[in-house]
């Protein structure tokens, strides 16, 4: 039998990003990943499913990263699950900024795929 | 007795009169020299006449009889053709008394004839009644018509209207003195010699004192001097009573006349050397305070020009003292200050510019009080409710005292500017971030074999794109980087008390696997001491340095990463064994996208802004950067940075123990 994957679930309003995000983390990394194009429709995912780690924009149309997040917390939809920004700030007061709101880790973009691997791997063993 | 001493005084006067009626003549232009001439001419008749009968007069001598009357005659004729020179020169306001005038010059002439007449005579014993009285008739004539004209010329007129009715005075008075001196010579009536002498002398006086009213006028302007003058004159009054004691002595006539004569001649040679050292110590006071006062409007001129050109001046420029006073303060000043009040820019006025309450006084303090003296830098401060910033140098006016001088601009808008673009560079950067993820994350993908084997050409291919995207994305970090150094004030130092050692070695240890790959050593020589830095960002900057120094340098050499102590700084070095640096790019390595050499952009692919993020962020600690060659081969990279204070350290180090 199949070993169960680890489920991510990954939040940007770039399709690119997406696109090339999923195949690094479903192809090296062997992750079972989910995809949304908004905070919206990642609120609306994860009140039917639940993920091992979310990945999810700062800068996003209508409802951003940070906002995403806090709506998630408030609908007690987030437990436990660590979850961590993807930005293309890499400045050190807004890396700051966001780790203040609980993120577990900022991942600066462009991101090397390698490392993004690790960096998913570290965070959900680091939760279990 | 009285007789002597009224006559004596009449020489005395007359020869005063004489010296002064020259000092005129002397000052006199063209044709008033000759009327002065023939008035003192006048003058000095009646002093040779005067001291002759200041004696007894001898009648019975024909010869004595016919000088006397020369002598007369000589005064009429000089004083008469003077005066009516004088009023020929300066024409009357009527057809009539011009015609007066002219006919009182004649007159003069006419007398004088009538003497040079009596002196081919002079042998002639006999005298007729008729000679007696056709000479009181000519004398009466002349002195009427003389006064008549003065009179009429000039008794309407305002100017000078004292001094005309003194001449006339005194003309009448003397023209009377000598009738009455005719008289008695001619014996027809016998009219004491003291009343001859003391009409004649008071008219002397009055004559006197009008020709010194003018002669005031030439050199005599201030009170003060006129005192002088006339104290100078009383001096010389005790001369007076020395003839009048020889004349109780000695009553012989000739030695008496003589004597008179001399003392006389003494007492105006006197007055004279006073008036002459008066006259000359006037002028040259003058001359001095004409060249003071053309001095001072000079220097007014230029100081004027200089606040004109400060007024010019775009920066505003203000200079205080001690007790926070305004000394200057120019236009630009007091539009970009807001300051109200005295529009002068010379502040050393009665009203100067409040300043107290203005913001720029804070300045000024904290220039004094820091090193900020002689340095340029920029403030925030608030004016009139607004926050502007002013890029500001203040300066000792001099070494010695506590005046100190502003100059400034107001900047906010170049700063405004700098920050749009700033905040432009950022968005561009983070805009393209984007896409070079997608980009990167999926050339990394296809390289690593995950979505399949690619053919060996199809592979070369992607290692390109995946280099260049790489170097892409290099170079949007650095141009983040550099972006940030670059915007004043958007980004700050957060400066940490940290180990120089284990942040130089942390520095070497993360180039190490660069080294080893190409074969090259990096040593760490004698780092320690404490040091106040932004670590990530000394960290960055030794990175960059050590990256270089491995970069530029062949196979099997050593890269040398040295610190050290220099003064109050701590010195940090990275040296290599490379090619070095052209003498002439030594100080433009510094500068942005700068490349020795135009084809090592291609072959060491690097983003040309490496040592430029260097400088900046060196610069951002207070600190320099510089590069040298080194012998025989290599360059050397320094910098310097201020180290932690003394006190502190050592605190720090007994802590840590």
């Amino acid at each position: 039998m199949k070993p169960q994957h680890n489920r991510i679930l990954i939040v940007d309003d770039d399709s690119a990003i997406r696109i090339v995000t999923e195949a690094t983390l479903g192809h090296l990394g062997g992750f079972e990943v989910t995809t949304a194009e908004s905070g919206r429709a990642a609120v609306e995912l994860c009140r039917h499913e639940s993920f091992d780690l979310i990945l999810i924009d700062v800068m996003m149309p209508r409802l951003d990263g940070p906002a995403t997040v806090r709506i998630l917390r408030d609908e007690g939809l987030l437990g436990t699950v660590p979850f961590a920004f993807l930005t293309a700030k890499v400045q050190s007061d807004a890396r700051e900024t966001l780790l203040s709101l609980g993120a577990t880790e900022v991942i600066a973009k462009p991101f090397d795929p390698t490392s993004l691997v690790e960096t998913a791997r570290q965070l959900i063993d680091g939760r279990s | 007795m009285l007789t002597e001493l009224i006559a004596f005084l009449v020489v005395v006067t007359a020869a005063f009169n004489a010296k002064i009626i020259f000092d005129l003549r002397s000052r006199a232009r063209g044709y008033l020299r000759i009327v002065y001439f023939f008035l003192a001419f006048s003058s000095l008749v009646l002093v040779a006449q005067s001291a002759a009968w200041s004696t007894q007069l001898p009648t019975d001598s024909a010869i004595h009889r016919s000088l006397a009357e020369l002598s007369v005659l000589l005064w009429a004729g000089s004083s008469t053709i003077g005066m009516g020179c004088s009023l020929i020169r300066l024409p009357g306001p009527s057809r009539l008394t011009r015609v007066l005038d002219v006919i009182v010059a004649c007159l003069g002439v006419l007398v004088l004839l009538w003497t040079t007449a009596i002196v081919s005579t002079l042998s002639t014993t006999a005298h007729s009644k008729v000679h007696t009285a056709s000479l009181i008739i000519l004398y009466t004539t002349i002195s009427g018509c003389t006064g008549l004209s003065l009179a009429l010329s000039r008794i309407t007129a305002t100017r000078g209207r004292p001094e005309l009715i003194a001449n006339i005075i005194s003309s009448l008075l003397i023209a009377l003195a000598q009738t009455l001196f005719l008289l008695r010579l001619h014996q027809v009536r016998e009219i004491p010699l003291t009343v001859i002498h003391a009409t004649t002398w008071v008219g002397l006086v009055i004559f006197n004192i009008s020709c010194s009213r003018r002669f005031d006028r030439f050199t005599l302007r201030s009170p003060t001097r006129r005192i002088k003058e006339v104290t100078g004159v009383v001096l010389y009054l005790p001369l007076l009573a020395f003839p009048v004691v020889a004349v109780v002595i000695d009553r012989h006539s000739f030695v008496l006349t003589t004597r008179n004569l001399l003392l006389s001649l003494l007492v105006v040679v006197l007055i004279a050397r006073i008036r002459l050292f008066e006259e000359m110590s006037h002028r040259r006071r003058e001359a001095l305070e004409k060249r003071i006062s053309q001095r001072t409007s000079e220097l007014a001129a230029a100081h004027d020009l200089v606040l004109q050109i400060m007024d010019v001046a775009e920066d505003g420029m203000i200079a205080i003292d001690g007790g926070h006073r305004p000394l200057l303060l120019n236009r630009s000043a007091r539009m970009i200050l807001q300051l109200a009040g005295s529009a002068s820019t010379d502040q050393t006025t009665d009203d100067p510019v409040r300043i107290d309450e203005n913001p720029i006084l804070e300045i000024f303090d904290a220039a004094r009080e820091s090193q900020e003296l002689g340095r340029r830098v920029q403030r925030e401060i608030v004016i009139a409710g607004r926050s502007r910033h002013l890029e500001i140098l203040v300066r000792r006016i001099s070494d010695s005292n506590e005046q100190l001088v502003a100059v400034f601009r107001d900047v906010t808008d170049d700063i405004s500017l700098l920050q749009k673009k700033s905040r432009f560079v950022s968005m561009v950067s983070h805009e393209i971030r984007t896409p070079l993820t997608s980009l990167s994350g999926s050339l990394a993908l296809v390289r690593s074999g995950a979505l399949g084997e690619l053919p060996l050409e199809v592979r070369r291919m992607i290692d390109i794109a995946s280099s260049s995207t790489d170097r892409l994305v290099r170079l949007v970090n650095d141009v983040l980087v550099f972006n940030r150094l670059d915007d004043q004030g958007s980004d700050r130092v957060n400066l940490t008390r940290t180990d120089t050692c284990s942040i130089v070695r942390e520095a070497a240890d993360s180039m190490q696997p660069l080294a080893n790959s190409q074969c090259q050593t990096i040593e760490v020589v004698g780092c320690d001491g404490q040091i106040e830095v932004d670590p990530d960002r000394l960290h960055q900057v030794l990175i960059n340095l050590i990256q270089n120094a491995l970069k530029f340098s062949p196979s099997l050499t050593r890269v040398l990463v040295r610190t050290r102590l220099v003064d109050d700084e701590i010195e940090f070095e990275v040296a290599d064994e490379g090619r070095g640096i052209p003498a002439g790019s030594i100080e433009s390595v510094f500068e942005p996208f700068f490349q020795v050499d135009e084809s090592d952009s291609r072959v060491y692919s690097g983003t040309g802004l490496g040592l430029a993020i260097c400088r900046g962020i060196v610069e951002r600690h207070g600190g320099r950067i510089w590069a040298e060659n080194r012998q025989p081969r290599g360059v050397s990279v320094k910098f310097r940075l201020p180290s932690a204070p003394a006190s502190t350290n050592s605190m720090f180090e007994k802590v840590a123990s």
